[in-house]
């Protein structure tokens, strides 16, 4: 997994891109909470060019939204297709998570 | 809305309307045609009335050329026009005026002076073209009088023009107007301008002239030189007429011909026409609608005698039959009356027959759909709570997802860094077994360390006693030397005693002397150097013992060493132990992310196909629990009406009784 990320005040923009497995879920958690951590409580994922997710990828960003919305933010999913949106709608997250 | 109710009025109406119609139409077509004929007519004679006035001007034309010209070649005007003789040329032009009928006669010579006439305007406009040698001809408008005048040049025999002659008349006048109104019936006018001069128009006896022409013909006919062919009012009376501009010799418009044709004469015909058909149409309406109404009469009278007979099938009465009179339409609706109240009495028997069956079978429809209504009110109560579960469940499904994808998540990393925990505690265990063998392999050298200690420290202490005797051979040497010293002195003062025998000797005390100091010198030396090696041993010996220590102590200090690593090693063994365990447990199947996936997926379908099949059971036991409502209100709304039915029945009159078997009548 690869990443590149912008931060403006309390807003973290993410671009992911490549498989994301329980390795690159691990960074992907430590790299979020870290951000939470810094007081940015609202996060925008691109996940477009995510090619492989599983369930520990999903369970960080649940894990992210829970904590940010505690925080007082939120996180939006962009760029959900193909593979994502599969596992997305496999696993009913479609319905918890903000899509955009 | 105003109705005719009789059969007998309509007839007669529409007969009458028809009719009326009918000469309402032929009225329209003759009038249409009557007119368009008389206002063909009439405009025809109208155009022939203005070409009878042209006519007119024709011929007085010819007329007055013919007198002008006999009087210019007459070869006595010539002569005395030569000879300059007025009184010859006046008698002259008078005896030819009267026999050319001319009002006009003049004389003119070639310098345009009249010589002989009236000496008036007329032809003026022609001398000039006479002079040159032309014949001129117009028609000219002279103070509202109409003139024809003609210019003939006068010739000498030589050819020279010596003059002209102008013949006038007025052509305005009322017998040249009578004479056209006589030979084609229409009036006729002259307009010099716009103004009548003479006309056969008279209105209350008296002849219209001097009135003016309608200033918008005047402007078609006069300023635009068009002739107009068409309807007008001339004076309050509707006229057919033909309008011509008169031009003079310039070709401008110096008056108008007119002829009309008045229509009060053709209006008058057509308005007889009009009321003789009119007349005639009324007498035909009133004939045919006394017809219509007999006929009618006739036809409606077996129609009455089925109204009564309806009228008595109307109050119930079934057992009525119609006289059938003719074969006719009338005849077969006799016929077919019969039919309908028989048929109407097997349909009434069989209502009421029907209405006491469906009476008793809606009573137990109705009993029976109370009870369904009952069960299916239950079952729906059942169903919409298992909807409401089931709808719950996929609410709370998302939870679930949420809840065991964090868990598999959690327990994933977990697994990771168990995984990663378990391979960083291998290289632990490796480092600390390690670490115990160089400990041993060091406890071991400096227990042999120990050992080399303890010899350096007893060599040093042995040295130290060499040291001690060496310091007493110094002494004993230093005694020595001494002594030699005092020996060898006391030789030299023997040696100096003995003089010359003693002075090979005193050469050897001196060297003895000289020994003996070197060998004192070199055992102070000696004894310094054992002071130092002394000093140094000592200082030796104290190192090594505090080297002694130290070592025990650092022996101590590595047992202690060697002890933790052990227990390290031990602790390191137990955690590879736990961390293979948490390995072993976390590579359950049952926490893969496919897995957990799959089986959130499979539970959510089956929780949403629950929810869709009990969301569709619901919705259609509430249908049938409608349905059955539906029914049970019918079959109550059923009851009600066969027995209202059942009522309304009852005032029939049969001729049979319903509820016993019938006999087909022959």
């Amino acid at each position: 997994m690869e990443h590149t990320m912008q931060t403006e005040r309390d807003r973290v923009q993410i671009r992911l891109s490549g498989p994301i497995h329980v390795r690159d879920a691990g960074k992907l958690r430590n790299l979020l909470l870290a951000q939470l951590e810094k007081g940015c409580c609202h996060f925008v994922i691109d996940v477009a060019r995510v090619d492989l997710i599983d369930s520990s990828g999903l369970g960080v960003l649940i894990q992210v939204q829970q904590k940010a919305a505690s925080a007082g933010g939120g996180m939006k999913l962009t760029g959900v297709t193909g593979v994502v949106k599969e596992v997305l709608e496999l696993s009913r997250l479609d319905r918890v998570f903000t899509i955009e | 809305m105003w109705e005719i109710k009789s059969i007998q009025t309509k007839q007669w109406v529409t007969t009458g309307i028809n009719i009326f119609l009918v000469a309402a139409l032929l009225m329209c077509g003759a009038v249409y045609f009557i007119s368009d004929y008389s206002l063909r007519v009439n405009r025809e004679l109208a155009a022939q009335g203005v070409d009878g006035l042209n006519l007119m001007l024709e011929s007085t034309q010819q007329r007055m050329q013919t007198a002008a010209g006999l009087a210019a070649v007459h070869p006595g005007l010539a002569a005395a026009m030569t000879a300059n003789d007025p009184a010859a040329a006046a008698a002259l032009v008078k005896a030819l005026r009267e026999t050319g009928k001319t009002e006009v006669l003049r004389l003119v010579n070639a310098q345009g002076q009249t010589l002989v006439g009236e000496g008036g305007n007329e032809g003026q406009t022609l001398i000039k073209q006479a002079l040159q040698g032309t014949v001129g001809t117009a028609v000219e408008n002279d103070a509202d009088r109409l003139l024809v005048a003609v210019a003939v040049p006068v010739k000498s025999p030589g050819g020279q023009i010596l003059g002209t002659v102008i013949a006038a008349t007025v052509v305005s006048r009322d017998e040249v107007v009578d004479a056209i109104k006589k030979h084609i019936g229409v009036d006729c006018t002259f307009f010099a301008g716009d103004k009548r001069v003479a006309t056969t128009i008279v209105q209350d006896g008296k002849r219209v002239v001097g009135t003016k022409l309608d200033p918008v013909l005047a402007d078609r006919v006069l300023n635009k030189k068009e002739t107009f062919s068409g309807e007008a009012n001339i004076l309050g009376v509707p006229y057919v007429t033909y309008y011509q501009p008169l031009l003079g010799p310039d070709q401008k418009p110096i008056g108008v011909l007119f002829a009309g044709k008045s229509q009060v004469e053709a209006r008058a015909v057509r308005n007889a026409i009009l009321s003789s058909m009119g007349g005639g149409g009324l007498v035909v309406l009133l004939i045919s609608i006394a017809f219509a109404i007999w006929s009618a009469r006739k036809l409606t009278k077996p129609l009455k005698e089925l109204e009564g007979l309806m009228n008595t099938a109307g109050t119930g009465d079934l057992r009525i039959k119609a006289p059938v009179h003719s074969a006719d339409e009338m005849g077969r609706l006799a016929h077919s009356f019969n039919l309908m109240i028989d048929n109407q009495g097997d349909v009434v028997g069989g209502v009421i027959r029907g209405s006491r069956e469906l009476s008793e079978a809606s009573e137990e429809l109705a009993a029976s759909s109370q009870e369904m209504s009952a069960t299916v009110t239950e079952m729906s109560r059942n169903v919409a709570q298992v909807a409401h579960k089931a709808a719950t469940g996929e609410e709370s499904l998302v939870e679930v997802s949420k809840v065991l994808i964090q868990l598999s998540s959690l327990i994933q990393l977990a697994k990771d860094r168990a995984v990663s925990a378990g391979e960083g505690t291998a290289l632990t265990r490796q480092a600390a077994g390690e670490g115990q063998s160089t400990v041993t392999e060091t406890v071991r050298c400096m227990a042999q360390m120990q050992i080399k200690i303890k010899e350096t420290e007893d060599l040093i202490s042995r040295l130290n006693e060499y040291s001690s005797q060496i310091g007493v051979i110094t002494e004993t040497i230093t005694s020595i030397a001494g002594q030699t010293n005092l020996l060898a002195l006391n030789a030299a003062i023997e040696a100096a005693r003995a003089g010359e025998a003693g002075r090979g000797f005193a050469v050897v005390a001196e060297e003895v002397r000289k020994l003996a100091e070197q060998s004192d010198q070199g055992a102070r030396e000696v004894s310094q150097l054992l002071g130092k090696v002394t000093e140094n041993t000592t200082s030796a010996v104290d190192a090594a013992r505090q080297s002694r220590l130290e070592m025990e102590k650092a022996v101590g200090s590595t047992d202690a060493a060697h002890v933790a690593l052990s227990k390290i090693l031990g602790a390191v063994e137990q955690m590879v132990d736990d961390v293979g365990q948490i390995v072993d447990v976390t590579n359950d199947e049952v926490a893969t992310s496919d897995r957990i996936l799959l089986l959130i997926d499979e539970l959510g379908r089956g929780i949403e196909e629950t929810a869709r099949i009990a969301k569709e059971v619901a919705a259609a036991t509430d249908q049938t629990a409608g349905v059955v409502e539906g029914v049970a209100a019918s079959a109550e709304q059923t009851t009600s009406m066969a027995a209202e039915m059942e009522s309304m029945v009852s005032r029939f009159k049969l001729r049979f009784n319903p509820f016993k078997h019938r006999e087909p009548e022959q």
